[in-house]
């Protein structure tokens, strides 16, 4: 089959998210014998490449301090229409968009070219609001989402069928390569620096406590500041604005800034690490959670959305109950987010931890999802679709017991 | 190939960028400082065909342009510096600019070093910054230095606003950058400090541009209307008046002899050797005589002289440390040749028997030939018995407004600086001034990279005579065009030179400037046949009202005398400039 993954983002320029995502899936379904194609944009010269077995059209981006500031959702629409205007000459058996894939218009393009596509919901939106974000979604042959809850508000909302299918793990990329340091602990931190969304600045607040109590600890922030240069450092909100909560100048030469490093370095960053943390809100996966994991990394993450869904298993990380982006200024939270760190980094001294993370993280292994995600387009195609199909939950799915 | 086919850097950065594995931000912040890395890519290919680099706190741009030249590149990385994985194997050392540069490995060495946007930030002095890293360059070898320089339009409204130019560390904001390492200026300088560090540094400016180091803005950072033109508007005026650009490029290499005295730590003084010209014999041993008073130790100093063939020194009592050079002319360039090569001392000093230098003359001299400063001229003051001044050719001795002339009458040099800058001057068929040699010569080491000074306590007093007696009144009209005829080609070769010695930029001096003013009056008079342009003789009338007493009667024959002799003086001078400017191609009047 022909498909098609249009998404203004893609690897390896963003190695996050729906990019890492779409790249992994993307390569899975070329691998297996179809034809792959990303159209994606660069802020370069727009070419056409071949990213292995993968073809990846980059389409020109519309870049200027002026929209930015007065018509930011304008490049968007602007890669919709070139996303449109290839896949019209390349004409897929099936597309794959993503919420902010940015095509508003894709019902009528599908009805127009007879290319059924699947929606697939990354992120929250304001509950009510959801036709008017994401117009697309009422054209999909197929509405995916990252977890059940998320699936739940869709079916909710859009009064359609919805399934779940979350982002793979490709377990042979992300494997434990290097030595982890126990003398001087690894914190990391591996989400965007700009998102508030994210958590950082309760994170800091908490890093006070937990240099307190293991004055070796380093704090390694490995993320980019701005996937791609939509979320920018505006009104000091980033986490690199807010540096000065952490109050101790001791504490504060303990953060190192790593940046979004290279497309090869994550995993041994999460080797190397003692924890993986993620203090996030309204996180509709985290797939850092998961890549920590097949690092063999325990996490400490959020109890709800995604990361909540993911660290059912005690052994694997630490939930603080962090539901709200009021809780992200939460004294409270930062004190429970500190302990929270501070047992997983004794949960990463016992030897079967890293084992265990592994082994956790591999139902959403790459070769499990990637066939999911073929078989469910080649059900739309085949005119299926509009099904509501929920995974079942880790036991019965990997352990074959009850949840 | 560098050299053979030379790459042109704006595609090369261009395609590199575009090829770069990179988030859109970290694209938009190395697009956005792309100019600095064309630049710097330019002047490395235009400096160096191969060889080694190191490159302190770079971009991930610059590394990977001037690999893909073939360069081999070594990084210095800081933290906070953002590189990409392709250069991550470059990376030599990590640590702050204060580890980096504290103490540098001597063991290894480079063809050509880079520091972008260091100087300022470093917390060593900058001099000191140079000093070490003089010392790793192999030799031949190149400094090419980015700076934000203290001219830039940013600073300059700064200083307008009365906000400090340099922010307080507790004030700075975090902002990130993923291009050039956000290092914080912690000084401010301008090029002459750089020029002053790099002469006390041994280190010689091969050339230096102001340069547009970024474009205006990045263009997925959001700006209202209002910064944004701003943002343009200041972009615009860089681009048309380059001082205001934001920063300057530099490319340095080593003096090939140091300005420091080195290996002669034990000696106290340095060996003086005076190289004394005179024609006349009386004179001469009167000079002499004067030198042997000196204060400074007898033996470490002694004195060569330049005289005509023919006049014996044996018998006379002042010549025991004297060396005699009999030569055809002692003024010519030759003679001096001759006596620079004869010289035992360290340090040369010039004068002539018509000079009466000070006890200390030669203890001050020496004194300032220290440091970077390898050469130092003093005033000629006109001794009681002179001539009126305005007999004496301009740029022939100090006047009170020419510090930056060097008299043949009273210049200190540094033997090796001069025999080592000679070497590469002696192609120079223009370099061969009776008087204005010892200019030539110190504007020549100030263009190799030393330091020249002009010393106000290096006196010396000196006659002038109306015609000096041993010469006939047409070898000395000879003498006095052929002076005025050099001039030119010597301003014209040192503009530093043009702007301390000419008045409005064209005249030899304000006194030749009114005797030009003068004949353009009675030319214009007599052309035009309207007398009222003989006014412009006034101001020369004026200026040399002392010397042209008309009245009382009785005053006036020597008036007509002096208003004589000052016309020959000015015709011949004027004629001598004017043949030389037409050979220089530089007007001088």
């Amino acid at each position: 089959m022909k498909v098609a993954f249009p998404y203004p983002g893609y690897w390896p320029y963003v190695r996050r998210g729906i990019e890492r995502c779409t790249h992994d899936l993307a390569t899975f379904l070329a691998e297996r014998g179809h034809e792959v194609h990303v159209i994606t944009s660069t802020p370069g010269r727009p070419r056409t490449e071949w990213d292995g077995k993968v073809k990846v059209s980059y389409v020109r981006q519309l870049n200027h301090p002026l929209l930015f500031k007065y018509a930011a959702l304008f490049r968007l629409n602007v890669f919709a229409l070139d996303a449109c205007r290839v896949m019209k000459k390349e004409r897929p058996d099936v597309a794959h968009l993503w919420a902010f894939s940015g095509i508003r218009m894709a019902p009528i393009w599908s009805r127009a070219f007879h290319v059924p596509y699947v929606f697939q919901m990354s992120v929250y939106w304001p509950r009510g609001l959801g036709g008017q974000w994401f117009p697309e979604i009422r054209g999909a042959r197929q509405a995916i989402a990252l977890n059940s809850h998320m699936a739940d508000a869709v079916e909710d909302e859009f009064k359609m069928p919805c399934t779940v299918m979350p982002p793979p793990v490709d377990m042979r990329t992300f494997r434990p390569c290097a030595d982890r340091d126990l003398h001087n602990p690894i914190v990391l931190y591996p989400a965007d620096l700009a998102d508030p969304r994210k958590g950082g600045t309760l994170l800091l607040r908490a890093w006070n406590r937990v240099y307190r109590e293991c004055p070796a600890a380093r704090l390694v922030l490995a993320g980019s500041l701005g996937v791609a240069g939509w979320l920018q450092d505006q009104a000091g909100q980033s986490m690199l604005s807010n540096l000065d909560l952490v109050t101790d100048p001791r504490a504060r030469a303990a953060i190192e800034l790593r940046g979004p490093g290279g497309a090869n370095s994550l995993p041994a960053l999460y080797s190397k690490a003692c924890v993986t943390v993620l203090p996030s809100v309204d996180e509709a996966f985290g797939m850092v959670v998961t890549e920590s994991l097949a690092c063999g990394t325990p996490v400490v993450a959020s109890a709800y959305g995604g990361p909540g869904e993911i660290l059912t298993q005690p052994g694997v990380g630490v939930t603080v109950d962090l539901r709200t982006p009021s809780d992200l200024t939460s004294g409270k939270r930062a004190d429970e987010l500190a302990d929270a760190i501070l047992r997983a980094m004794e949960l990463s001294r016992e030897k079967a931890t890293a084992a265990r993370c592994r082994d956790w993280a591999s139902q959403w292994g790459l070769d499990r999802i990637g066939l999911e995600e073929e078989h469910l387009l080649q059900d739309v195609i085949a005119g299926g679709g509009s099904v509501s199909h929920r995974r079942p939950q880790l036991a019965e799915r990997v352990l074959g017991v009850g949840a | 190939m560098i050299g053979v086919t030379r790459v042109h850097e704006t595609e090369l950065v261009d395609e590199l960028l575009n090829r770069l594995p990179v988030t859109d931000r970290v694209f938009h912040d190395l697009k956005h400082t792309q100019p600095l890395v064309e630049t710097l890519v330019r002047t490395i290919q235009g400096t160096l065909e191969t060889g080694r680099i190191l490159i302190i706190a770079p971009n991930a741009l610059l590394p990977l342009a001037l690999t893909e030249l073939g360069y081999s590149v070594e990084i210095w990385q800081v933290p906070n510096g953002n590189l990409t994985e392709e250069v991550s194997a470059s990376v030599k050392r990590a640590g702050t600019l204060h580890y980096l540069l504290a103490d540098p490995p001597t063991g290894v060495r480079y063809d050509l070093i880079v520091l972008p946007f260091v100087l300022e930030t470093a917390p060593d002095e900058p001099p000191v910054v140079l000093e070490r890293l003089r010392r790793l360059l192999l030799p031949g070898g190149h400094l090419v230095i980015a700076f934000r320089h203290a001219g830039a339009l940013e600073h300059r409204l700064i200083a307008l606003s009365g906000r400090p130019a340099i922010a307080d560390p507790a004030a700075r904001s975090s902002a990130v950058s993923y291009s050039w390492p956000l290092t914080l200026p912690v000084r401010l300088f301008g090029r002459d400090e750089f020029r002053l560090w790099c002469q006390r540094t041994g280190l010689r400016i091969i050339k230096q541009a102001y340069v547009i180091d970024a474009r205006p803005a990045v263009a997925v950072h959001a700006m209202s209307l209002p910064n944004w033109l701003a943002a343009e508007a200041a972009y615009a005026a860089k681009r048309r008046v380059a001082p205001l650009r934001s920063a300057s490029v530099a490319v340095l290499t080593p003096l090939e002899v140091m300005p420091q005295f080195d290996g002669d730590a034990t000696v106290e003084v340095p060996h003086v050797t005076v190289v004394l010209r005179g024609r006349e014999q009386s004179r001469i041993v009167a000079a002499l005589a004067r030198l042997n008073a000196q204060t400074y130790p007898p033996a470490h100093f002694d004195v060569i002289v330049l005289h005509p063939v023919g006049l014996t020194f044996q018998n006379e009592p002042a010549s025991d440390r004297a060396t005699f050079l009999p030569c055809a002319d002692p003024e010519s360039p030759e003679a001096t040749n001759l006596a620079v090569t004869a010289a035992k001392g360290r340090v040369l000093a010039f004068t002539d028997e018509l000079c009466e230098v000070s006890r200390n003359w030669v203890e001050a001299g020496a004194q300032g030939i220290e440091g970077a400063t390898v050469a130092i001229a003093g005033p000629v003051r006109a001794s009681a018995e002179s001539a009126t001044p305005f007999l004496v050719m301009p740029g022939a001795r100090q006047i009170e407004k020419d510090d930056g002339w060097f008299s043949t009458s009273n210049a200190f040099f540094r033997k090796d600086v001069i025999v080592n800058a000679g070497d590469s001057r002696r192609k120079r068929a223009e370099y061969r001034g009776l008087t204005t040699w010892a200019s030539d010569l110190a504007y020549g080491l100030v263009e190799l990279g030393y330091g020249v000074q002009f010393e106000p306590s290096v006196e010396v007093s000196r006659v002038f005579p109306f015609v000096p007696a041993a010469e006939s009144r047409l070898k000395w009209m000879i003498d006095e065009f052929r002076r005025a005829r050099e001039l030119p080609s010597t301003v014209r070769r040192w503009p530093t030179l043009r702007k301390k010695l000419l008045a409005h930029g064209v005249f030899a001096s304000r006194r030749t400037m009114y005797f030009d003013l003068m004949l353009l009056g009675l030319a214009l008079s007599a052309v035009r046949r309207r007398p009222v342009f003989a006014a412009l003789a006034f101001p020369f009338a004026i200026s040399n009202r002392t010397y042209l007493p008309f009245f009382p009667p009785r005053l006036l024959k020597p008036a007509a005398r002096n208003l004589r002799g000052l016309l020959v003086r000015h015709g011949l001078w004027f004629a001598g400039l004017a043949v030389g400017s037409i050979k220089a191609r530089r007007v001088v009047l």
